[in-house]
Formats: structure tokens, sequence, C-alpha cells
């Protein structure tokens, strides 16, 4: 018989991390990509997948740890 | 201007790592280090690396490659070679009287407070214009082109303090009641870009 111990498993903070991770990474991962190129369209590409992945990633970290 | 994009490359590759690093280690955070470090990965650093790039992308926006990227420009690009030094943008361009790099901002933006701001609004509703908006079918300045962004360059040129006709009047140009349009008529002319024999060197 195994005993599930107080605090054993993820906290919420974690999984809000993660997410907020999951948000962050791809949304910077987008942004250094554009830097490469002067097209219109990479400026396009960098503010809306980009910028909005970053904020909500940003907005989910502070939710996160306020919530903590 | 690569420099600062390849800086800008490793601070977000640095954030990722550390965003990594923290998502897969979420336990970290348990502990003070851990917290400044989820700090630094999921806040300062993207809004850092955020910043920068944009600044990046918006020092771009000023090049001439930039402004000609829209098939709507592309005979004002070609217009810069006209080989005549009566036409005013292909005599500045090809005598290096502005920046060849930065060719269509150094004239079309605003010389006056927040001037830079609102070319990068204006150049905002460009790229709307351009991939979702419905483009004009002539293209015209947004209002007439002040004496203000020659003389931004020209006041006080022995040239152009000197020059024939511009003595008796360099109140009046500075003022703004006699344009420098009125004389230097001959600007971009598109609609006969044909017309026109073309300098071979120094692609725009």
């Amino acid at each position: 018989m195994t005993t599930l111990e107080a605090g054993a498993g993820p906290r919420p903070i974690d999984r809000r991390l993660r997410r907020a991770a999951l948000l962050i990474a791809p949304g910077l991962a987008i942004q250094a990509a554009t830097l490469g190129s002067s097209h219109p369209l990479a400026f396009i590409v960098f503010m809306f997948p980009g910028g909005f992945l970053v904020a909500a990633g940003i907005v989910l970290f502070l939710w996160a740890i306020a919530s903590a | 201007m690569a420099g600062m994009a390849l800086a800008v490359t490793a601070l977000i590759v640095l954030a990722i790592a550390l965003i990594a690093v923290v998502a897969l280690r979420p336990n970290l955070t348990a502990a003070r280090g851990g917290k400044v470090l989820a700090f630094l990965a999921f806040f300062l650093l993207p809004v850092l690396g955020t910043v920068f790039a944009l600044e990046a992308h918006l020092d771009r926006s000023k090049s001439t490659e930039f402004c000609l990227s829209c098939h709507v420009m592309e005979p004002y690009g070609k217009s810069l070679r006209i080989d005549s030094a009566d036409f005013v943008p292909a005599a500045h361009f090809q005598n290096r009287r502005i920046p060849r790099d930065q060719a269509c901002y150094t004239c079309h933006t605003n010389y006056a407070m927040f001037g830079g701001f609102k070319s990068k609004i204006r150049g905002l509703r460009h790229l709307y214009i351009n991939y979702i908006g419905t483009m004009p079918k002539k293209i015209e300045l947004y209002e007439p082109f002040l004496n203000r962004e020659c003389l931004h360059c020209h006041a006080g040129a022995r040239g152009y303090v000197e020059s024939e006709g511009h003595e008796d009047q360099l109140e009046d140009f500075a003022a703004e009641k006699t344009s420098c349009i009125e004389c230097h008529s001959d600007v971009h002319d598109v609609a006969n870009l044909a017309k026109h024999a073309v300098w071979k060197e120094g692609k725009p």
C-alpha cells in the first residue's frame, strides 16, 4: 500500500509555469527567427504570433506567481 | 545592425534555455534562487528581448529595401535611378546627398517633435493597407511636402544660401510661404518612368 504524501504531486504553479513556458519560448523563437529579415512580413510575424505569444505567456506567469 | 540582431538573438536563446530549465525542473522555484531564476526567465529576459528586437525591426523599417518590398513602391524605387539632375529624389540618391540605404525615410520622415514616431505609426498603417486593406489608386502624400524636411539638411548650407534665386527668399522658405517644390517640381514622376533614361549603377 502506498501513501501519498502531502505536497508530493505537482503544484498548481508548476503547471502554470509550464504553460507559460509553452507560450513564451515559441514566441521568443519566432521573434528571433524574424530578426534575419528586413521584409515587412517579418515585422508582422514578429508582432503578431511572436509578440502575442510572449505577452500571453508573461501574463500567465504573472498570474501564476500572484495566485501562488 | 547585424551585431544588434546577433546580440538580441543571443539574449533570446538565453531566455529560452532558462525557461526550459525552469519548465523541466519547476521545483527549483521552491527556493529563493529559483524564484529569481524564474523571474529572469519568464519576465525580465523576454521583455528585454522583445523590446530590443522591436527596436531592431523599427530601425530596419527605415531602410530603402524595406520600403521597396511592397510592389506598389517599386516605381518609386526606380525613380531614384532616373538619369537626370533635375529630378530631386534621383539627384539626392545618386549623389549621396541622402544615405542610399535610408533614402525614402530620410526625405519622407517628419523632422518635428515625435516625427519619427509618427512615421512609424504611418508605416504600420501602410502595412495594414498593403496586406489587408485596399490600396488607393493613386499614392499621395498625407500632407503637402514641407520645406522643413528639405531645410533639415539644407538650411545654412552655402550651396543653398548663396544659390541664385534663394538669397532673397530665405525667410519665405523658412516660413513655408514659398514651397521648395514650386521650383524643384521634378520629383518621382512614376507615371512617365518609361520616358526617362536610367542610371545603371547603384541599385536602390
